[in-house]
């Protein structure tokens, strides 16, 4: 990937980052919680797996680093869900 | 749980003799295993009548008394064995009769064919059981073994951060990938790196004891401990900038599986093994701020917690110096493949820059947080103001950790590509970028959780 590519993520990545913020600043977290929350975090889902993907090189290294990645992702969530079994 | 200790102490006696070279007494090491025996059963055995007694929780019926006595009993007879044991083992290393590479009569694996202890490049070939019993083969062999399997041979040197080799004998590793000519592990570590042996690591650890020390009583304001923690502070990095001087060779020996990694360098997938453990630490950080958050009550939690003065504005800005910061790694692993030294250098500066840009804005944003008063937080939002305050500074905090040890490993890297490197082989950069990018992803998410939801 040449600089043009990765200025195309990183315009992607600050507008996205913006978006987020706009969501806050138009009232919807006030007005319309969960659907805003839904929004942001699938924002920054998108935002995490692009840097991943191209600033990262992920896209490009063999599949078994993505896995040993979400290994690492799969046990962070496994320990929260694991707590999470006395408050649910 | 203590079975598997008890376990590792067997595991202790049976290689005393190889780690030390000296033979201990065993006729008190037999009355330690009685002694340990009974005390562990008296402690841990009561238990099983004396059960659903919480830990630390000392009001329990009365008709468990006696049981708990026992184990109490017990527990002080097990540690007394360890007395036992810890003067066996030390007065043996003096007093010990020395060993050959074998006192056991039946130990027939590969480490009782060694000295005791044993020497560096302790085998004088390379072990193997193929024939049904320990033989050690030499180059030749090895090479009739491995033939059948072309570039599994991949082996690399270069320095630990990736820039120009030190040692004279750089092979990059992704031509190493490729490489067909079979070199045994033993002959590349016998000849050009005798020893493997470091004492940087050693020295990395002290100095952050001392560091760790220090930083432990800094709020107290006393110029010991604040000395303590600047001077661990310079000897870590000091080691850690001679380890980095240091030629680092990770014998690969030619029978060995790569599956499924056999076509990452080994560098990187290090890199990426510590970023999943890294993922794990976050993890547990966010994981038990949405636990804290969820039982508190999710939503609640951001009007009955946090004070209105702690806005989204800071942490957008902080989003986008980082994600800048990032972009400007990227351009310096651009302008290094390119062989453009000024590029290198400027998109570095950039980086700390940001960086510090970062955390400066950051400082700004707790300091005015801190002394905030309001009807809600008359005297502050601080460290220990509510459970909401005290997780999004430890968690912000863990993150501005992260990226002032990022901060440190740019500007070392500035001074290098300053002087040079780096032009031509962007690896190490690429390294430190994939550590930069992954802070930029945490925050990501810190970002939303902590400021906006």
């Amino acid at each position: 990937m040449d600089w043009k590519g990765y200025t195309v993520i990183y315009v992607v990545l600050f507008v996205f980052a913006t978006a987020q913020a706009v969501v806050e600043f138009a009232g919807l977290v006030d007005s319309a919680y969960w659907a805003a929350f839904a929004l942001i975090m699938v924002l920054s889902v998108i935002k995490a797996v692009g840097v991943a993907a191209y600033y990262q090189h992920l896209r490009w290294e063999p599949r078994a680093v993505t896995y040993l990645v979400l290994g690492g992702t799969v046990a962070a969530l496994a320990l929260t869900g694991a707590a999470a079994y006395s408050i649910l | 749980m203590v079975a598997g200790a008890t376990a590792l102490f067997g595991g202790l006696y049976y290689w005393y003799p190889k780690i030390t070279g000296k033979m201990y007494n065993e006729t008190l090491g037999k009355i330690q295993f009685g002694v340990y025996f009974l005390g562990f059963n008296l402690l841990y055995f009561p238990m099983f009548i004396a059960w659903e007694t919480p830990r630390r929780v000392f009001v329990y019926p009365d008709g468990l008394q006696i049981w708990h006595t026992m184990a109490t009993v017990g527990g002080f007879i097990l540690g007394a064995s360890f007395l036992l044991m810890f003067y066996n083992l030390f007065v043996s290393l003096w007093r010990g009769e020395d060993v050959g590479p074998n006192p056991w009569e039946y130990a027939t694996s590969a480490e009782w064919a060694a000295a005791s202890p044993p020497p560096l490049e302790n085998f004088p070939g390379v072990p193997s059981y193929a024939t049904g019993k320990l033989e050690f083969l030499d180059e030749e062999a090895v090479t009739n073994h491995t033939e059948s399997t072309p570039g599994a041979a991949a082996h690399g040197h270069a320095a630990t951060d990736g820039g120009t080799a030190t040692d004279g004998g750089a092979v990059t590793a992704r031509a190493a990938v490729t490489a067909t000519e079979v070199e045994t592990a033993h002959e590349v570590g016998g000849e050009e790196h005798a020893s493997h042996a470091s004492f940087w690591p050693f020295l990395v650890s002290f100095g952050g004891f001392i560091a760790f020390l220090g930083l432990s009583g800094v709020r107290t304001g006393s110029v010991f401990y604040l000395s303590m923690a600047a001077i661990g502070g310079v000897a870590t990095f000091g080691s850690l900038v001679g380890m980095t001087r240091e030629p680092f060779h990770a014998p690969e020996m030619a029978i060995a599986e790569r599956w499924p990694f056999e076509r990452v360098e080994k560098m990187k997938l290090g890199m990426w093994t510590f970023l999943a453990s890294d993922i794990v630490l976050f993890g547990a950080f966010i994981g038990s701020y949405a636990f804290v958050r969820v039982a508190y009550g999710w939503t609640a939690w951001h009007h009955d917690l946090i004070p209105a003065e702690h806005v989204t504005m800071p942490g957008l800005i902080n989003t986008y110096l980082l994600l800048t910061s990032s972009f400007l790694v990227v351009l310096a692993m651009v302008a290094a493949e390119r062989e453009s030294k000024r590029g290198t250098v400027a998109a570095l500066v950039g980086t700390f820059a940001l960086g510090v840009g970062f955390l400066i804005n950051k400082g700004i944003e707790w300091n005015h947080l801190f002394h905030i008063s309001t009807e809600t937080f008359p005297s502050g939002w601080g460290l220990s103001t509510n459970i909401a305050s005290s997780t999004f500074y430890l968690t912000t905090g863990l993150h501005g950790a992260h990226v002032t040890i990022g901060l440190i490993i740019c500007a070392y890297m500035t001074v290098r590509a300053w002087n040079g490197a780096y032009q031509g082989d962007d690896r190490a950069i690429e390294y430190f970028g994939l550590y930069w990018h992954f802070v930029d992803i945490v925050w990501l998410f810190l970002f939303p959780l902590f400021y906006i939801l």
